[in-house]
């Protein structure tokens, strides 16, 4: 990194830290430390709802997904505009009305105090594990590929952004989205240009598609039925909306964004702003990743892009072995870059189906090159994460980007991963402070709250960090925190999906059948019964039937009256 | 439940408008598959 690459990344968060502390220095009560003082613009809700489920790991993950596997994963995010209708019809209305703080609120008011305590520790338990996760992410891939310290990372990331969301709270997190949301799409629009600049002149954005389009890397869609295929059409459909209800409808770290909306149109807006944009937005940063896969079509790549795997096997006994699979990854390149050079020159039809066949045939050889390369990279150190998707986008930034979009991407990079851990902390705060404090020492004033507000927000910061220095890289980041949140959420949607339209059912039973689901639903993941995305709809469908079967058979206890006639909110 | 809450949801319940913007957002989402759709068949 060159001196305009630090200047560049260091002024991109210096800035979003001063400013958003600067802006929110203002809170006098809980409304405006907590809901932001209650007068967001639609704009900055669905900007602060994208950022907050954009981290990091969205833009180091996905472009190397996309490397390898094409564009596919866009069909996760296809239930997210139909979760967001239904969020706007149901959801948004009633906690609007009820004027509540966090989604768990309501729910005493619907059941008891217990269900709701309960939710709300569901809900901490996977959130403060995830916020430790989108610190560790972005962190461990930066300090292989950079050799900056895992630790001091860790630290750095999780200390910036408690600086900002323990001092302004809800108006700070929002603030800063917005700015940090303009450094996302302006760094993926000039990487996304360069990269195309960077392709042989006879390759335009056509044929780059058509390179792409050989390899099997635009088949979007898959319409299959394969229950254990991960993303299909009908698995985003439907597991899709199931994710996106609970997520949007049910976790505080999203229900705190647009609580924080002036009126209840401009909550909606914001909703209806990210079912707009959140497909294409993915199918670009995906699109990125094609790209880069067709730039590597006329450039040498590695064979592996994970620096410390590879580091490993060249320490090792099976170092000569790796060394021959490079030379062959070389061979292939060359052969690969040749024919690319002579498909972008040719126009008859004939010939080009003909070139594009040969390449895909190298390109396939190439894939089974880099397997061989991850068994003996295992070789060398069983223990060794070979899974490289998160390295691949880090890859091509850092050696092939000019100075300036490297600090740039990075501040993107960084950005993002603030962005997300912001509302996790702030919601980690609120829902700490009103679901367990509040609700247990009352009577104190609104300084008392907001103060409490502060340090609990800056307890869960510390736990956030301690999680991540002490988390293992596991398979895929992006699907670690996807699979965190579809063990819980299914249950905790069931939940509300019982509260809004299932009268009939009371606390008692509701409250036994989310414990029984929650058993069964980590049994279900324990034993890779199901793909995760399924998790979610069969975590929603048997606490709903558990309750409807319990409510039913024992019916109506005398105290089910008295629990919910003694709520205090 | 509250009598008070209770009475809200029911409100809700009852007054589900459906808005042109939910209709618009899933029109939009349907072109942006057919449109995937129409690259996938293109350049496969």
């Amino acid at each position: 990194m060159q001196h305009l690459d630090w200047y560049i990344l260091i002024g991109a968060l210096l800035f979003i830290v001063l400013y958003g502390t600067y802006k929110s220095r203002s809170n006098k009560d809980v409304k405006d430390y907590l809901k932001g003082g209650s007068d967001s613009r639609w704009w900055t809700i669905g900007l602060s709802v994208m950022a907050t489920q954009a981290s990091a790991i969205t833009f180091l993950s996905t472009p190397g997904q996309a490397f390898h596997s094409g564009l596919g994963f866009v069909q996760f995010y296809f239930g997210l505009p139909i979760a967001m209708v239904i969020i706007c019809l149901v959801f948004i209305p009633i906690y609007h009305r009820l004027k509540v703080f966090t989604a768990y609120e309501y729910l005493e008011t619907r059941f008891d105090l217990k269900t709701r305590t309960l939710t709300a520790i569901l809900f901490l338990i996977q959130r403060g594990l995830a916020a430790g996760i989108t610190i560790f992410a972005p962190s461990i891939i930066l300090s292989a590929v950079l050799g900056w310290d895992l630790m001091y990372l860790n630290i750095g990331i999780g200390v910036l952004v408690i600086i900002y969301t323990v001092s302004g709270g809800t108006k700070a997190v929002s603030v800063t989205q917005k700015q940090q949301m303009g450094i996302i799409f302006l760094g993926m629009l000039l990487a996304f240009l360069i990269i195309l600049n960077y392709l042989p002149l006879d390759v335009n954005f056509t044929k780059a598609l058509e390179i792409a389009g050989a390899s099997g890397k635009l088949d979007v869609l898959d319409f299959s039925f394969d229950f254990n295929n991960k993303y299909t059409v009908w698995s985003g459909l439907i597991g899709g909306t199931f994710l996106a209800l609970s997520y949007f409808g049910t976790d505080q770290s999203q229900v705190q964004r647009y609580l924080s909306g002036r009126s209840m149109k401009e909550m909606q807006m914001g909703m209806i702003f990210n079912g707009l944009l959140k497909v294409p937005m993915q199918f670009f940063i995906l699109l990125v990743g094609v790209m880069v896969f067709v730039f590597y079509q006329f450039n040498s790549s590695p064979v592996h892009f994970n620096p410390s795997a590879v580091e490993d096997v060249r320490n090792s006994p099976f170092a000569a072995e790796y060394a021959s699979l490079e030379d062959e990854q070389i061979t292939l390149e060359a052969a690969i870059k040749k024919k690319q050079i002579v498909f972008s020159r040719v126009e008859n039809q004939t010939e080009k189906k003909q070139l594009l066949s040969e390449i895909a045939g190298l390109n396939k050889e190439q894939e089974a090159l880099r397997e061989r390369a991850k068994v003996t990279i295992k070789k060398a150190n069983p223990d060794a994460e070979t899974n490289d998707k998160d390295y691949v986008f880090i890859h091509f930034i850092l050696n092939n980007l000019p100075t300036g979009m490297i600090g740039l991407l990075l501040a993107v990079i960084l950005s993002a991963a603030m962005s997300s851990t912001a509302s996790e902390l702030n919601a980690l705060g609120s829902t700490t402070t009103i679901d367990l404090y509040k609700r247990n020492v009352r009577g104190r004033g609104e300084k008392h709250y907001v103060h409490a507000s502060k340090w609990f927000t800056l307890l869960w910061g510390i736990i956030a960090i301690c999680v991540a220095s002490v988390a293992n890289l596991f398979e895929n980041l992006i699907e670690l925190v996807n699979i965190i949140g579809s063990i819980f959420y299914g249950n905790v949607l069931g939940i509300f999906l019982l509260a809004f339209f299932i009268k009939y059912v009371k606390s008692r039973a509701v409250f036994i059948a989310a414990i029984i689901t929650q058993a069964i639903i980590v049994y279900f993941w324990w034993i890779d019964l199901m793909p995760y995305l399924w998790l979610n709809v069969a975590g929603a469908g048997i606490v709903i039937g558990i309750a409807v079967i319990l409510q039913t058979v024992v019916g109506n206890k005398p105290d089910d009256t008295l629990e919910t006639a003694d709520v205090v909110k | 439940m509250t009598e008070e809450n209770e009475n809200i949801i029911e409100v809700v319940k009852q007054k589900f408008i459906w808005k042109w913007k939910f209709t618009a957002v899933l029109i939009a989402n349907a072109v942006y598959i057919y449109l995937m759709y129409l690259l996938m068949n293109h350049f496969a």
